[in-house]
């Protein structure tokens, strides 16, 4: 292959990491709400988008795809009865004692919800089978929807998935694209988690497509000569797909696990913090774009929420809430990081400096609050908050690999706050994510799955 | 590292954050860390009443055993730190700091498997009892005394897998725990315990001062009549539950500890924040609640109806003493009965099984938000997962679960929705239940309509007529057989628009 391509896509960055025979190429970043993808892609291949290759892209557009509402609307078929089971499943979008709890969204809309007239009992014996008129009555009635992708789950359909199949076998034809939740039935799941999964897959496929389309398009005429397949979930055993879904979530994780294993990770990037252990992934409580909330305490801390990028931090001149981002902005950890730099506005440094300081008057503190002073105790709480995930394992590293956007800066950091634990920097650690996509896709790039 | 706003509330905020963390993960979110002499540093519940019951079976299991770092005991007792027999508690000593084997504290975790009521209101009914009784010893897990526990007759299914499991957790907590007392910057040390306590109580007492002063009375009525009398006090120190005058109830009945965790609940909502939840805060809320009320039972009385409805009673009664205070609190009343149905199946001679399933009521409205369909606020760690769980393991069917139309109150903001679960037999089964609010609407506020009320009916097989059942009782049903289960609707808030008629 000519050139070959590593590609993270997350919510509002890309990250660029090539291999040419012909030309080294340096690794890029691309804020996507100033330019999207397929322009910064055809500007960074410049000259090497006719010579072809591979593009091998991980992604976490699963993890926000349904929330954005990404992709063409799924609808959603169920065993007629049952059409508020999932609402009326769903858990509380906030932990916190409240008269007025809400329950987390549905992963659909209400309106694209459709009771299917069938039983299948809970030994897989049909008592009441799928009628093929009412299927194709629905056929009909989704063409008007202008539906692109149905998710179907059915009670029992693990045990017996004659009637999801015989759904998809009526609308596939019929250019719907079905998913079926009996394929989403890994780890013994109750069928409410798995009409989430398979409900979420459908989102996630048309997100994708849609990505992928852009990528093509991008490529124009040559894009015969490109190969372009996706990272999945570690639990794939680094798998490529050309056609994915649910498999990308979390597909940097996989390539960094792929690329050192044995090693404990602790992944600092733009967009997520994760915590790679003994072939697993979690992820930390804080993540970048956490923001500050006020609580029972009297002073801000960390919620539990992301805000992302849109409209952006407080250092981007936008936004109204302080986040981590924004800490490290106030104490100058971000201006070695490739494209983030010229999006910072020295003039919301104030305006940060005086949220922060809003949030902190209720401190009962003798001493006179300084916000500079906040925002260096809020840097040392995120610190804090990183470290009890090392802690929380039960079993202490001797040694953790940092990579990603915020590693080279919080690794001084971190090594103070935990002189017992040695931290080492990976090489190129800003893009050591895109680049293990980079080299798992050289490694792999035989094994490919089907989605 | 650090000394600038209010250095010791930042400390004891991590410690707080840490120890939330450390024990949100396990089975279920319910586990507390105690110290031996029977203060709790922190406990993470979903359930009211595991709030104050958690911290009490971990002390006991203590003083009965002396547990060593790394020793577990086990029990389930109502009347000595349980709720009711089907959840089970187990208890850890861990010693991070001290050297050698004396624990510093005490890991308790409580794991819930599904209740069985008794009509009668016999506790020997309601499960298998387990005195308290160490079952991990020199780090060996005695799984023939777990084997005799799942062999008897009214053992939970699944019991010596789950306790093997959370005991594998536990031990994880224990060696993050041994973690700290290596990480210089953490705030997990004993000497710190008592400053700890003091900061969180006044973070809470600051907290209190939100909520208007002075003193409350409300009564309210079990379905079967027996009156419940709350005089709420809040001070500037604290909020003081008097259940004086409260009756004895043969159908609802709790332990103090579980009554307590219900106050501790409500005083959490009406702050809408999360306390962390120690001695310290504790120490905010009282309760007097005098012997044999029902409200604080004795054994050998059954707990399992007041640790779901009766909690969710205490509460709702709490909500409507704090609104007596301030008016801007008023809220229609939600429907606090669970809806709980008990199929018995006798497999042979000698074994039977059961499954217990309910039904969510409705929310009730307040004065900018309606209330919520098939919710219950304080019980949802009990609501039902799934349904083909209970179809795969029980000659059950759930033929639909469905929002019922208009059950909840009219209004400016409508009440909640109750549900309509309609059950039917593949197998003849006796069938028992205990609806709350079967006569009693959930009251609207400020000119809300009150909800339906909750409801049972059967419609036998290969008839057209649906009996409506009282609202406790227990049949003998065949297959084919129809159990529908009504649930109440929340009351609304403010007069609804008047109709307009042609």
């Amino acid at each position: 292959m000519p050139v070959s391509l590593g590609l993270s896509i997350g919510e509002s960055f890309a990250d660029f990491v090539a291999e040419s025979t012909v030309k080294n190429i340096p690794p890029q970043r691309l804020f996507l709400a100033r330019k999207g993808l397929g322009d910064g892609l055809k500007a960074y291949l410049g000259e090497h988008l006719e010579l072809g290759g591979q593009i091998l892209i991980s992604t976490n557009l699963s993890q926000f795809a349904v929330q954005k509402r990404l992709g063409s609307q799924p609808t959603f078929l169920i065993t007629a009865g049952f059409e508020n089971w999932l609402k009326l499943s769903r858990p509380l979008a906030d932990d916190r004692p409240q008269m007025y709890p809400t329950r987390e969204p549905l992963p659909v809309s209400e309106d694209h919800i459709f009771g299917i007239a069938e039983r299948v009992q809970a030994d897989g014996t049909i008592e009441t089978p799928v009628s093929e008129d009412d299927l194709q009555f629905l056929a009909s009635k989704l063409e008007l929807l202008k539906t692109r992708t149905v998710a179907v789950g059915l009670l029992h359909s693990t045990k017996n998935p004659a009637h999801e199949l015989r759904i998809r076998e009526i609308l596939e034809p019929k250019g719907f694209r079905v998913f079926c939740s009996h394929e989403f039935a890994h780890d013994a799941l109750s069928e409410t988690d798995r009409w989430v999964k398979v409900l979420k897959a459908a989102s996630v496929w048309s997100a994708v497509t849609d990505q992928k389309q852009v990528i093509e398009t991008a490529l124009g005429e040559h894009k015969d000569k490109w190969k372009i397949r996706y990272i999945a979930h570690p639990r794939y055993e680094n798998v490529l797909f050309d056609s994915p879904g649910l498999e990308t979530e979390l597909g940097v994780a996989s390539s960094l696990l792929a690329q050192y294993p044995k090693k404990t990770i602790l992944h600092l990037d733009l967009e997520q913090f994760l915590w790679l252990q003994d072939g697993r992934v979690r992820q930390l409580r804080v993540q970048p774009t956490t923001p500050l909330q006020k609580s029972s305490w009297p002073f801000a801390v960390y919620s539990d929420t992301q805000v992302g990028y849109e409209p952006g931090p407080m250092a981007f001149g936008k936004s109204l809430q302080p986040t981590i981002f924004d800490i490290l902005y106030l104490r100058q950890r971000l201006e070695t990081i490739e494209a983030v730099t010229p999006l910072l506005n020295e003039k919301s440094k104030p305006r940060i400096l005086e949220a922060l300081f809003t949030m902190s008057k209720e401190i009962p503190s003798k001493t006179k609050i300084d916000a500079n002073t906040v925002a260096a105790d809020m840097e040392t709480a995120l610190l804090d908050r990183i470290n009890e995930e090392l802690l929380l394992t039960g079993k202490k590293p001797t040694e953790i690999l940092l990579t990603g956007a915020f590693a080279r800066s919080l690794h001084p950091r971190l090594e103070s706050r935990r002189p017992d634990v040695r931290f080492i920097l990976a090489d190129d650690a800003e893009f050591a994510g895109t680049r293990a996509n980079l080299s798992m896709g050289l490694k792999m790039g035989s094994k490919v799955g089907n989605a | 590292m650090r000394k600038s706003w209010s250095l010791q509330y930042y400390q004891t905020e991590a410690l707080a954050h840490f120890l939330d963390y450390l024990l949100c993960e396990i089975h279920d979110g319910t586990a507390a860390l105690v110290l031996t002499d029977g203060r709790a540093l922190h406990v993470h519940t979903v359930h009211p009443a595991d709030t104050a019951t958690l911290p009490a079976a971990a002390t006991q299991c203590f003083q009965y055993f002396q547990l060593k770092d790394g020793e577990v005991a086990i029990g389930n007792d109502p009347y000595a730190g349980g709720t009711r027999l089907s959840d089970i508690t187990l208890v850890m000593g861990i010693a991070f700091e001290t050297p050698g084997e004396v624990s510093d504290v005490l890991l308790a975790v409580r794991l819930r498997f599904p209740p069985k009521i008794s009509l009668e209101g016999k506790l020997e009914e309601e499960g298998l009892r387990i005195p308290p009784m160490p079952i991990v010893v020199k780090e060996k897990l005695n799984t023939d005394v777990l084997k005799a526990m799942a062999a008897a007759p009214n053992a939970p299914i699944d019991l010596v897998g789950r306790i093997e499991s959370a005991v594998t957790e536990m031990m994880r907590v224990r060696q993050s725990l041994k973690q700290c007392g290596q990480d210089p910057g953490n705030e997990l040390r004993k000497a710190n315990f008592k400053r700890y306590f003091q900061d969180c109580h006044d973070i809470a007492v600051q907290l209190l001062h939100k909520i208007p002063l002075g003193e409350a009375l409300v009564t309210g009525h079990l379905e079967t009549g027996e009156l419940t009398k709350l005089r709420l006090e809040a001070t500037e120190e604290r909020v003081t539950f008097d259940f004086t005058g409260t009756e004895a109830s043969k159908n609802v009945q709790m332990s103090d500890l579980a009554t307590l965790g219900a106050c501790f609940s409500v005083v959490q909502t009406m702050l809408g924040q999360k306390l962390p939840a120690n001695a310290g805060v504790f120490s905010c809320v009282q309760l007097l609640a005098p012997a044999r009320t029902w409200v604080n039972a004795k054994a050998p009385a059954a707990t399992a109806r007041g640790v779901s409805d009766g909690v969710a009673f205490v509460s709702s009664l709490g909500v409507r003493a704090f609104a007596k205070l301030n008016k801007a609190l008023a809220v229609g009343a939600s429907a606090y009965g669970s809806g709980h149905v008990q199929f018995s199946f006798e497999n042979n001679a000698l074994v039977s099984s059961f499954v217990s399933d309910v039904t969510p009521g409705g929310t009730g409205a307040g004065n900018d938000h309606p209330g919520i369909d098939g919710w219950n606020l304080w019980l949802h760690c009990d609501h039902p997962k799934s349904v083909e769980e209970i179809e795969v393991k029980f000659p059950v069917q759930i033929k639909s679960v469905v929002i019922r139309p208009a059950s909840g109150g009219r209004g400016k903001f409508p009440g909640g929705n109750g549900l309509v679960k309609t059950y039917t037999l593949t197998k003849s089964a006796r069938v028992s239940w205990a609806l709350e609010q079967a006569s009693n609407k959930p009251e609207g506020a400020d000119g809300g309509k009150p909800g339906l009320t909750a409801e049972i009916t059967l419609q036998r097989s290969g008839s057209d007529e649906k009996e409506k059942l009282a609202a406790k009782g227990t049949v003998e049903l065949e297959a084919g057989d129809v159990l529908r289960v009504f649930s109440a609707g929340g009351g609304a808030f403010g007069a609804p628009e008047p109709e307009v008629t042609t």
